[in-house]
């Protein structure tokens, strides 16, 4: 049975369940948002879980597992329990996802998505092992400094929210960076040179290419990352140049990673790499004639030789 | 173009200025996707319309907005939440 960890309002872990369906392939989803409709218990035999239906699945029995954002950060609002209570049982939530995910890991039955890809393949290093492979805007990361003039987008090494109520982001953006403090750190990147945005969803060794229908000049952005509600925006398949697939096939390789949507920008001037988001979204990407995508994560996600071996390096070439 | 890590650090850091860009002044609240209604369906495991049933929240953090899909039969506006 396939055991998917995820929230319950995340559209592509609804599809998956619909595929699921669809193939008579069993499948237990756990929301975590909805935490308290379960049952759960876990001795040194292994774990249970009961949803409000009856459903059940226990450790034995799972022969899958696909980390798809079981986070509460996504849902902040669930309900129950005083404010320090919240707190103190979102940690443990969270820690209980990453110990089903290791006894997963353990019995090689966790698969496509790493759980914690994001904090071993940082920007920084996906950024060094990506100018071996593509076209890397320049950056640098560090404090104390006074920035040179200029333009510049500041990007974060983390996704983690920011503010006393952790309910703030800082999504990549450019500024004038002389006037950025020193006393802080900072990520920032040379605005490429392309004209139009791309991305590509890598899914166990295959690529699918999406670019912006319309250009930045357009589009009046300087990064479509820049905005919220993206997905207003129209995107169209995006033939990839010749050997670019072949260039991210030995790039994910490199970095041991099976699944990450890759952010690019095209133009003249060429293919420029900006970032790979270990678990990033695909959703409004995917073609409602087939779901091409979902059902590449899905075959992958039952397939063996994709499992997280817990053994994943970043290989970099010094 | 940026200079290297050594140049950098040779370079003098002015001291900070009040109108210096500070962290959290580039930060922003994302937007907010009210689900309402919204409910969930134990049956399928997948959010659906249901009088009377509603999430245990009634808000997500959403970056990207609903993208539109057509499963069991019927159509649904679903969200991708997340923040990459």
């Amino acid at each position: 049975m396939l055991l998917l960890l995820s929230n319950s309002i995340d559209g592509t872990a609804d599809m998956i369940v619909s595929l699921c369906a669809e193939r008579g392939e069993p499948v237990f989803r756990f929301n975590i948002d909805l935490w308290t409709e379960y049952r759960f218990a876990w001795t040194a035999d292994g774990y249970a879980f009961n949803d409000p239906t009856g459903r059940a699945v226990t450790s034995d029995e799972v022969t899958a597992c696909l980390w798809r954002r079981p986070s509460l950060r996504d849902t902040p609002d669930w309900e129950g329990g005083s404010p320090e209570d919240r707190v103190a049982t979102e940690a443990e939530l969270h820690t209980l996802m990453r110990e089903i995910a290791d006894h997963a890991r353990a019995r090689g039955v966790l698969r496509l998505m790493e759980p914690t890809g994001a904090r071993r393949v940082g920007r920084l290093a996906q950024m060094r092992v990506a100018r071996e492979f593509f076209t890397v805007p320049d950056w640098a990361a560090g404090w104390g400094v006074r920035w040179p003039a200029g333009r510049r987008m500041v990007k974060r090494l983390t996704t983690e929210g920011v503010g006393e109520d952790r309910d703030h982001y800082i999504f990549v953006q450019s500024v004038d960076s002389e006037h950025l403090s020193p006393a802080w750190p900072w990520l920032l990147q040379e605005i490429a040179p392309g004209t139009r945005d791309a991305t590509v969803v890598y899914v166990a060794g295959r690529s699918f290419g999406f670019e912006m229908e319309r250009t930045r000049a357009e589009l009046g952005l300087e990064d479509w990352r820049i905005r919220n509600g993206t997905t207003s925006e129209p995107w169209r398949d995006w033939l990839l140049p010749d050997r670019l697939a072949d260039s991210i096939r030995a790039y994910m390789d490199r970095l041991g990673l099976h699944y990450g949507r890759l952010d690019f920008i095209t133009g003249d001037d060429g293919v420029f790499f900006l970032e790979v988001n270990t678990n990033g979204q695909f959703g409004w990407l995917d073609d409602p004639n087939g779901w091409p995508i979902h059902n590449a994560v899905l075959d992958a996600t039952l397939d063996p030789a994709f499992s997280i071996r817990g053994g994943e390096v970043t290989r970099e070439t010094l | 173009m940026l200079l290297s890590a050594s140049a950098l650090l040779l370079t003098t850091a002015a001291p900070q200025a009040a109108t210096d860009i500070t962290p959290f002044s580039l930060a922003t609240r994302p937007q907010i996707v009210d689900l309402g209604e919204m409910t969930y369906d134990w049956d399928r495991q997948q959010v659906k319309r249901v009088p009377g049933k509603r999430l245990a929240d009634s808000t997500a953090n959403c970056n990207t907005d609903g993208w539109e899909t057509q499963r069991n039969g019927q159509t649904d506006q679903v969200h991708d939440c997340g923040f990459d």
